[in-house]
């Protein structure tokens, strides 16, 4: 543990609720996106991160973190998603295929990547509005180039730039990302609408 | 100190295309051509389609993320649970202290001694909460039409009468008539995206009113999603009617059907499933945009064949396997790509 997370833990221990919805607070979104890679549902992530939580808080003194409060954490909401999605498959089938339990070893490449993910959504979140709109339609909404521009009437080259210039953003930002597990590439269409 | 190649030399205007696949056959040579340039080009395409592609595919759910709301959720069952363990505030300056004086504190020794406190406001605090937070819902001047409207980042499920099941999103509002359940069932959506799961009735169809749209369920689940431009629906389970009020044009879409109408043009857009003698390419396109992952033809040639498919309600390898199939190829996996070629 860093000296920091042996700060932190420490009071959560000594039962300080300050620090503890803090943390909570801080690493909240990363944990929240790591189970919904899993389940691609918002509202069952926030109750398996709030379970997991409790259950941290309630359980504070007889925890023995090994490595790092955040990877204890981040073990224990991915293997709770996984239980979760094991139990969707049987009740509604479910239509997400993945069934790999992440291996130790590549759980802190996992974390990473969540990690770059957040920066890539939080650049996202910069882009100026009209940029970010286009880029959305484009990406989300599948739209073409033309079906952008009759939309937002604006002529097609402006759509172009717009997406050139949020690719170029979200490139700066993730020049160092390495490929992608494949067990990322589950979606639910759902939540896309 | 950087060693990154600058990106202002890639050429821009071709990626944008071919990400979007929309290249023409001209701009398709040259993208092919600078592709083929280097290694370095190839691998830095490949890494903006992973940012394309893979990467924002949480994006939805980062926007929902929402920790302020999570933490009053969190303590909302924790004070259900009766076993608020003291603390959560034990860090307090005096003068916070001497706020809490109205509380009431029970001290109880746990199992293992421990002093555990239980403060009963916590719990009615967090039901305060719920209430306030709980999004809105008011009578209208009509008498008793039922209105709600979530915040940004919200989700909220409704339970309706007949045990039919509504879950907005966020920004989304809603809109449920005083006789729903007697006369008919029908709901409007104002705005936003919503997911409906319907308990069939025969005689008394479910009708979401989304505007110049609406959609008759025939017993299903399905989500619709309503901008002032578009009207999007998708199909998860079972079938519905989509109807264009104006013409009364309807049309049925089954399990894993979307459609996008688009309302100032009055025009649909099929975000298609099925394929009829469709080119192979159209094909992996839209697999790979359900899928997330990374499809690759191990021979041009193979661009012209064309095939008839439905890919709805199956799963990616099973679909996968259903296009080759169809086409005498076989798929193998490198690198997390599936790569087609032909049947030897």
């Amino acid at each position: 543990m860093s000296l920091n997370e042996e700060h932190i833990w420490r009071s959560i221990q000594k039962r300080d609720g300050k620090v503890f919805e803090h943390y909570y607070k801080e690493h909240y979104k990363f944990f929240f996106l790591a189970a919904c890679n899993y389940l691609k549902d918002p509202r069952l992530a926030q109750e398996i991160v709030n379970d997991v939580f409790i259950k941290v808080w309630e359980d504070a003194e007889a925890i023995r973190i090994q490595s790092s409060l955040r990877s204890y954490i981040y073990r224990a909401v991915i293997n709770r998603s996984l239980n979760e999605l094991d139990k969707n498959k049987r009740e509604r089938q479910h239509q997400s295929e993945l069934s790999r339990r992440p291996e130790e070893t590549v759980e802190s490449r996992e974390m990473e990547e969540q990690e770059l993910r957040l920066r890539l959504y939080r650049a996202i979140d910069q882009l100026p509005d009209q940029c970010r709109k286009v880029f959305m339609m484009s990406r989300f909404e599948q739209l073409k180039q033309q079906e952008i521009a009759d939309q937002l009437n604006i002529s097609i080259k402006t759509v172009k730039n717009h997406i050139t210039r949020a690719l170029k953003d979200l490139y700066e930002v993730l020049g160092d990302w390495n490929s992608l597990p494949v067990w990322m590439g589950v979606i639910i269409l759902k939540y896309f609408l | 100190m950087d060693t990154k190649p600058s990106h202002n030399d890639l050429p821009w205007e071709l990626l944008v295309q071919a990400l979007q696949g929309e290249l023409s056959p001209d701009e398709n040579q040259r993208f092919r051509e600078w592709l083929a340039l280097s290694e370095e080009n190839r691998m830095q395409y490949e890494q903006l389609q992973r940012i394309w592609k893979d990467g924002m595919g949480d994006y939805v759910f980062y926007r929902e993320a929402n920790e302020a709301k999570g933490w009053e959720a969190l303590r909302e069952s924790m004070g259900e649970r009766d076993v608020f363990q003291g603390g959560m505030g034990e860090g307090k300056s005096g003068e916070e202290e001497r706020m809490d004086e109205g509380e009431e504190r029970v001290r109880v020794g746990d199992e293992h001694g421990r002093v555990v406190m239980f403060r009963r406001w916590m719990a009615a605090a967090a039901v305060l909460l719920l209430a306030v937070g709980a999004g809105w819902w008011y009578l209208s001047g009509r008498g008793a039409d039922m209105q709600y409207e979530t915040a940004a980042g919200e989700q909220r499920t409704i339970s309706l009468a007949d045990g039919s099941r509504v879950v907005l999103n966020g920004q989304a509002r809603i809109r449920i008539g005083k006789d729903y359940d007697k006369t008919d069932r029908t709901v409007t959506l104002a705005g936003g995206v919503a997911f409906f799961e319907v308990a069939h009735q025969a005689q008394r169809p479910f009708t979401v009113d989304a505007g110049v749209i609406s959609i008759k369920d025939i017993g299903t689940s399905f989500t619709v999603a309503r901008t002032k431009d578009s009207i999007k629906v998708m199909v998860s389970e079972g079938k519905i009617a989509f109807i264009e009020k104006e013409t009364a044009a309807s049309r049925e879409m089954t399990a894993g059907d979307s459609i996008c109408f688009y309302i100032a043009e009055r025009r649909v857009r099929e975000l298609r499933t099925r394929f009829d003698n469709a080119p192979l390419p159209a094909v992996i396109a839209a697999l790979q945009r359900m899928s997330g992952k990374r499809i690759v033809l191990a021979d041009a040639a193979l661009a012209e064949k064309k095939l008839t498919v439905h890919l709805a309600g199956e799963s990616f390898e099973d679909a996968l396997k259903t296009v080759c199939a169809s086409l005498n190829l076989e798929y193998k996996v490198v690198n997390e790509e599936y790569i087609l070629y032909p049947r030897k």
